[in-house]
């Protein structure tokens, strides 16, 4: 969808262009359209279940705007392990409407994103590299699988990623009490749709390994609308006024993980992380070369 | 015959009351009535719930000291009388006493910064990491009047460990000699890591931080919500086991009912041999807890059952099979309460544990120990030589073991 919005503006007049737009924001996800699909209930409740080992098949995690394949960071001594897989945007548009001084953050985090500053530990670089909880949305399109477990009244998240998690209490919403990594998340049923209000972040995690970024006033609304059996789409609209001059939106399918063995694991990576975060304190360090 | 009748019911009359004794204050209960109304319904697809948030403290020692003997209760004399000494910590639910206790515990706190400092690094702060209000009692804790977690073996006694497990722990204590506290971050144990807080099942049991565990099920499904950053995701349904190559810190649990008890068995335990470093303190992290012990978790199965055996409470049994490390299988049973800070509305779900992404504690003590790294050496040593006396406790059980074994055949 994000392609074909693309072209429509580069191939019409604005006028056109708007009425395209218009179109596609008011509409369905734009997969093959047909009858609504009716996923089965949780017992004792009218809801779909959603109850499952979900996963994002986007590049999103590299960039969540358009990017062509590139070398990576490390090409000499990772080849093209290092590599980045060129990718099309989950950004509706592709753009993010970041304030100019934002902007600039975006930039220099990117630049630093594998900098790595014992002083400075959560405000500079990547949280992936250092194994923090990835937020949301990006715990959604992580290259790793995640588990939703429905009850009647609470969902749970499991993020194979960090091992980051959180519970989705439904029904009345409660403000966040504190800041948190992955927030503060209420949820409600419109129809068949799953939406989960998003408030309370720290303002310290990013989108994506580009340096996109967010602020503590981040305000995520996601939706999660079974399409099949096997896929949802998911949808989030991104609000932060002192980072972005206007809300913007993502979207992306989900896919079952079918195969019979599939099975949530453990990615606990504090163990993978500690040299990269504290290698550089420890002068010839035990733990240092390649393993 | 008679006489047997009078004397079980007797005995029975005795467990009723001291099970639940339920410390002070009996608001509106006596002793034996706490058992509060039948386990809710089962689900809408007809699992027995277990569903809620649960304060799953416990109080009682997990090997039963030895005044008790061969006594499984203790009488509610003896349960005041540990209460006075503060080897059971409970306050009252008067937010008044709450606050006094808080303010306390604060005031001690802050005292240790003005005492006289023994020479050890980190002395003054020692303790101070946190204060009072973090380690809160949020609920009066329910207290059983077990003599220690252990059922099994009868004695209340984890058993001896394997002259092979023995071997591992002096193996590893080798492996230590010359590195100081702080070297690098694998001199520091899994919880300052923020790697595990002390593993399964020691992690099922609360501590005063982090007391609330929240079980949510769904159709093939029941997930624990734990205070320390992760959900465990247990599968009901059959599926292949999972490939013995994959192994994780909190192992892959899969899980079965029994009548109205969940069964949940665990393996593919982490090698812990390699992975983890005493901690300072006692011999593997100041825990006496099974994941501390030298096991290779290969053959490490947890099996746990969970009975929720009425409105407020689930029983909460594990056993260890682990025969690398433990010349036979041990089992606890412990008791997890719902949460009336939750249950009144005041709570819906735990906090998110972020300890990994702000444990800037890591930095510091490698720094600390750069900065005097004969301190950190003697520190090291003198943690060391806590571990050796109780190495060579190990070593007598095993050994006694090993007498009384060869002596019973």
């Amino acid at each position: 969808m994000g392609n074909w919005f693309r072209a429509s503006v580069a191939g019409t007049a604005v006028t056109a262009a708007a009425v395209v737009a218009i179109i596609f924001l008011g509409g369905e996800p734009a997969v093959s359209q047909g009858p609504a699909y009716q996923a089965p209930r949780l017992p004792g409740t009218s809801n779909p279940n959603l109850t499952g080992l979900w996963q994002a098949f986007v590049t999103a995690n590299w960039d969540i705007q358009d990017h062509a394949a590139d070398a990576g960071p490390f090409p000499r001594l990772l080849g093209v392990w290092g590599a980045r897989p060129a990718g099309q945007g989950v950004v509706e548009g592709n753009e993010i409407p970041y304030r100019p001084e934002a902007l600039a953050r975006k930039e220099e985090n990117f630049r630093n994103r594998l900098t790595v500053d014992p002083d400075n530990v959560n405000t500079v670089g990547d949280p992936e590299a250092k194994c923090f909880m990835p937020g949301v949305p990006r715990a959604t399109y992580m290259p790793f699988p995640f588990q939703i477990i429905q009850s009647t009244e609470k969902i749970v998240i499991a993020y194979q990623f960090a091992n980051a998690n959180r519970t989705i209490p439904i029904g009345e919403a409660t403000n966040a009490p504190v800041d948190f990594w992955m927030g503060w998340s209420n949820g409600h049923w419109d129809g068949d749709t799953l939406v989960v209000d998003v408030t309370g972040f720290n303002g310290l995690a990013w989108f994506d390994r580009a340096g996109n970024y967010h602020s503590d006033a981040l305000h995520v609304v996601e939706r999660y609308t079974p399409m099949s059996p096997d896929h949802l789409m998911y949808e989030a609209t991104i609000e932060d006024p002192t980072v972005f001059t206007r809300p913007w939106k993502i979207s992306m399918p989900l896919y079952r993980r079918i195969e019979e063995n599939a099975q949530f694991l453990e990615f606990k990576c504090v163990d993978l992380a500690e040299e990269y975060l504290y290698g550089d304190l420890v002068e010839g360090s035990s733990q240092g070369g390649a393993r | 015959m008679r006489h047997r009748v009078l004397a079980a019911s007797g005995i029975l009359a005795v467990l009723v009351t001291v099970m639940w004794l339920v410390s002070v204050p009996l608001v509106g209960q006596t002793p034996g009535a706490a058992t509060a109304g039948s386990p809710p319904p089962p689900t809408p697809w007809g699992d027995p719930d277990l569903q809620g948030m649960w304060e799953t403290r416990t109080y009682t020692p997990l090997e039963r000291p030895s005044e008790f003997g061969e006594r499984e209760f203790m009488t509610t004399e003896e349960a005041a009388e540990r209460e006075r000494l503060g080897l059971r910590r409970v306050v009252t639910d008067d937010d008044d006493d709450i606050a006094d206790n808080l303010v306390e515990q604060d005031v001690n706190r802050y005292a240790r910064a003005f005492a006289e400092d023994d020479g050890r690094p980190g002395f003054k702060i020692a303790g101070a990491e946190y204060n009072a209000f973090w380690s809160a009692d949020p609920t009066v804790p329910k207290v059983s009047l077990r003599t220690s977690q252990i059922i099994d073996p009868p004695d209340g006694q984890m058993p001896a460990l394997t002259r092979d497990a023995l071997t591992t722990w002096e193996a590893r204590e080798e492996a230590r000699r010359g590195r100081s506290q702080g070297d690098d971050w694998e001199d520091r144990g899994l919880s300052e890591r923020c790697i595990s807080r002390n593993g399964l099942p020691g992690e099922m049991l609360g501590s005063t931080q982090n007391p609330i565990k929240e079980i949510v099920q769904t159709p093939g499904y029941v997930s624990i919500v734990m205070p320390y950053g992760y959900v465990r995701v247990i599968r009901l349904d059959e599926g292949p086991p999972l490939g013995s190559a994959i192994r994780q810190w909190n192992g892959d649990s899969r899980g079965h009912w029994e009548g109205q008890t969940l069964v949940v068995e665990t393996r593919n335990f982490k090698n812990t041999v390699n992975n983890v470093v005493p901690a300072h303190g006692g011999p593997f992290g100041g825990s006496r807890h099974v994941h501390y012990y030298p096991g290779t978790g290969e053959m490490f199965r947890l099996t746990e059952r969970f009975t929720r055996i009425d409105r407020d409470t689930i029983e909460y049994q594990y056993t260890i099979d682990d025969p690398d490390v433990f010349v036979r299988p041990w089992t606890t049973v412990n008791y997890f309460f719902l949460d009336t800070w939750a249950t009144e509305g005041n709570q819906d779900r735990l906090f998110e544990y972020a300890c990994h992404e702000h444990n800037y504690g890591m930095v510091n003590a490698i720094r600390g120990a750069q900065a005097d790294r004969q301190w950190a050496l003697d520190e090291a040593a003198r943690e060391a030589g806590i571990r050796e006396a109780e190495l060579r406790d190990k070593w007598e059980e095993t050994k006694a073991w090993e007498a009384s074994n060869r002596s019973g055949r």
